[in-house]
């Protein structure tokens, strides 16, 4: 069985350059094929897979259970649109600005309950979430526009072009997928993606085997919320106009399912969860009324079916040689 | 091989730690010679694995005083302890079960290695070469512990004995100089314990001092140069496995209560058990 696996696996190793070289290929001439309107629902998939991704090194990789992701989402948008909008900072400087003010919101505010399990935890960053929405709602200072929102005017340029259609926005998007991917893709094979992944399977055990728990958590919840914050003023930039009804507990959820959905800690995973969360209540709008239903029923017969997800995560191998075991 | 005095590597003195009412360790006094193999015995709910708990740092305790080579141990976070050399097993085992062998033997090189986030996405020069070292470790530990061959199984597909030792090679891949054991030959059979022991002597062999809470006795008789004895979270007897056996205290303690006899069906119960895993597998 190994042999035969490990066949397979090799095929895929060996022309992975191919593989990845004809889907970026593809990916980039998809705009050109399909409507405005598809191409917005790809935009929002990749939106949504940035997210998922964020929210995947949390639930997926250290198996901290936060349904509050989109708290970090929203800290991002605002700090976008107040500073755009008030002082003028460029869109793309305020990429990693509201990237590191989200980062910073994480790591002060998980701070003190980072050490609570499962469900505990579960409950509050539930409550995180609503928090922030209703803080946005009460218009602190009157910064945030209250129930209406904020606008933002501004546009990414780019060699004197503006981002505005929605292929500019396309491109945009899964440029930033992209780089997450690859950047994602060194940390899970690296010392720090195995520290996330040794807490997650037994903490107690991590942390006797000479693993800063606190430091793995800590780190995964910071850089988690400083993705969702970054991914925040593209959204922000795509939308115009942001309120805190697009930042509900509900949405959070939906997050949180995509990661279990796809696996947890399965980056491939996450890609294919949040395209069917996107896409198929797209292809469903005749179902619209349904779409709960359908979802909830999906979850249902996935956790009875395949409770390790749509593509588990792979093991990482030593690559053994054929008959190279004593 | 003798311990001296003089060559201690981890002492307790007069260490205490009560449990809400109970005082689980009273008064605690011991030394684990440099390149010993020591054991703690007693009979179950002594106190030994609270001991293990107080040295790892998962507990602190109420009173005494803990050093590890000179260095007070008291107050620093399990992943410190490690970080100082020691490292330990569970009696219960907990692996990283959907992880690999190699990669729980991984773990063990974690706090010997630096590199943060930022080196690991760059992949820096520096992050290469202390993962090649690393892997090399880990690759050493599990050879030690003859289950090489295991590399790429995930933890919880192996068997039991396996298991024990896949424990001890992720204590042994932190590059400890004390490892402490909670009952590694717990669960296993006559031929497995064998095996243990002299992978256990060739661990103090190369160097690292062993100090082990063991039931069986055959094994703690047969590996230890001291053993100390406790009951009821105070140490009562202490020497070598012969000075011990024929100690008065000692005998009263194992054999004058009807104790002996339920440890000695505990553990045919595990054995038994461990064969018939065997055999179904």
């Amino acid at each position: 069985m190994r042999s035969g696996v490990s066949k397979q696996a090799s095929f895929i190793r060996a022309h992975s350059a191919w593989f990845i070289g004809a889907l970026v290929l593809a990916a980039a001439a998809l705009p050109l094929f399909i409507s405005d309107y598809w191409t917005d629902v790809c935009v929002f998939w990749g939106i949504n897979v940035l997210l998922g991704l964020s929210l995947n090194i949390i639930v997926g990789e250290v198996g901290l259970f936060n349904m509050g992701q989109m708290a970090f989402f929203a800290i991002g948008a605002y700090t976008t649109a107040i500073l755009s909008e008030r002082f003028g900072v460029n869109l793309w400087l305020l990429i990693p600005i509201s990237g590191l003010v989200a980062a910073g919101a994480g790591y002060v505010l998980t701070g003190p309950i980072i050490h609570l399990r499962g469900d505990y935890l579960l409950m509050v960053t539930i409550g995180l979430n609503e928090m922030i929405r209703i803080t946005l709602i009460n218009n602190p200072f009157g910064l945030t526009g209250g129930p209406n929102g904020l606008i933002v005017l501004d546009q990414f340029r780019i060699f004197g072009r503006v981002i505005q259609r929605p292929a500019d926005f396309y491109y945009l998007v899964w440029s930033a997928v992209a780089l997450l991917l690859f950047c994602l893709g060194r940390l899970q094979r690296s010392r720090v993606g195995r520290a996330w992944n040794y807490v997650r399977e037994d903490s107690i055990a991590a942390e006797a085997t000479g693993v800063n728990t606190r430091w793995a958590k800590a780190l995964a919840f910071t850089l988690g919320a400083g993705i969702a914050g970054a991914a925040g003023t593209i959204f922000a930039a795509k939308m115009m106009v942001i309120s805190p009804d697009s930042f509900t507990f509900m949405e959070s959820v939906i997050l949180f399912c995509i990661v279990i959905l796809g696996g947890m800690g399965s980056i491939p995973g996450v890609i294919l969860a949040s395209g069917a969360m996107m896409v198929l209540p797209e292809l469903l709008r005749n179902f619209a009324q349904y779409r709960m239903l359908l979802f909830g029923l999906a979850m249902v017969v996935m956790m009875i079916f395949r409770p390790q997800g749509l593509w588990p995560s792979r093991r990482w191998m030593t690559r053994l040689k054929e008959g190279e075991g004593e | 091989m003798t311990p001296t005095a003089d060559a201690r590597l981890l002492s307790l003195v007069s260490v205490s730690k009560n449990f809400g009412g109970l005082r689980a360790v009273d008064s605690f006094d011991l030394n684990v010679a440099k390149g010993s193999i020591t054991s703690l015995i007693g009979p179950n709910g002594a106190g030994k694995t609270t001991v293990f708990n107080l040295i790892t740092g998962i507990y602190r305790p109420d009173s005494g005083s803990i050093t590890f080579g000179g260095t007070p141990l008291i107050g620093m976070l399990p992943h410190q302890v490690v970080e100082a050399g020691v490292a330990r097993t569970f009696q219960t085992l907990r692996l990283f079960e959907n992880l690999t062998c190699f990669e729980n033997v991984l773990a063990g090189q974690h706090c010997r290695c630096k590199a943060g986030l930022v080196a690991c996405i760059l992949n820096t020069q520096a992050r290469r070469a202390e993962e090649v070292r690393a892997h090399s470790e880990a690759e050493r530990c599990l050879r030690q512990l003859r289950i090489w061959h295991l590399r790429d199984e995930l933890a919880r597909n192996l068997s039991y004995g396996d298991r024990r030792r896949l424990e001890i090679a992720r204590a042994m891949a932190s590059g400890p100089t004390l490892l402490i054991l909670d009952e590694p030959a717990g669960g296993l059979n006559e031929r497995e314990s064998d095996e243990l022991m002299d992978i256990i002597r060739e661990i103090r062999d190369s160097g690292i001092t062993v100090f082990l809470i063991e039931h069986d006795m055959r094994v703690v008789m047969g590996i230890s140069d001291h053993v100390a004895v406790m009951e009821y979270g105070r140490k009562i007897s202490e020497g070598t496995p012969e000075e011990v056996q024929k100690d008065p205290a000692v005998i009263e303690a194992y054999l004058g209560t009807d104790d002996e006899d339920e440890q000695a069906e505990a553990q045919a119960d595990a054995r038994l058990e461990a064969e018939a895993g065997e055999s179904v597998q």
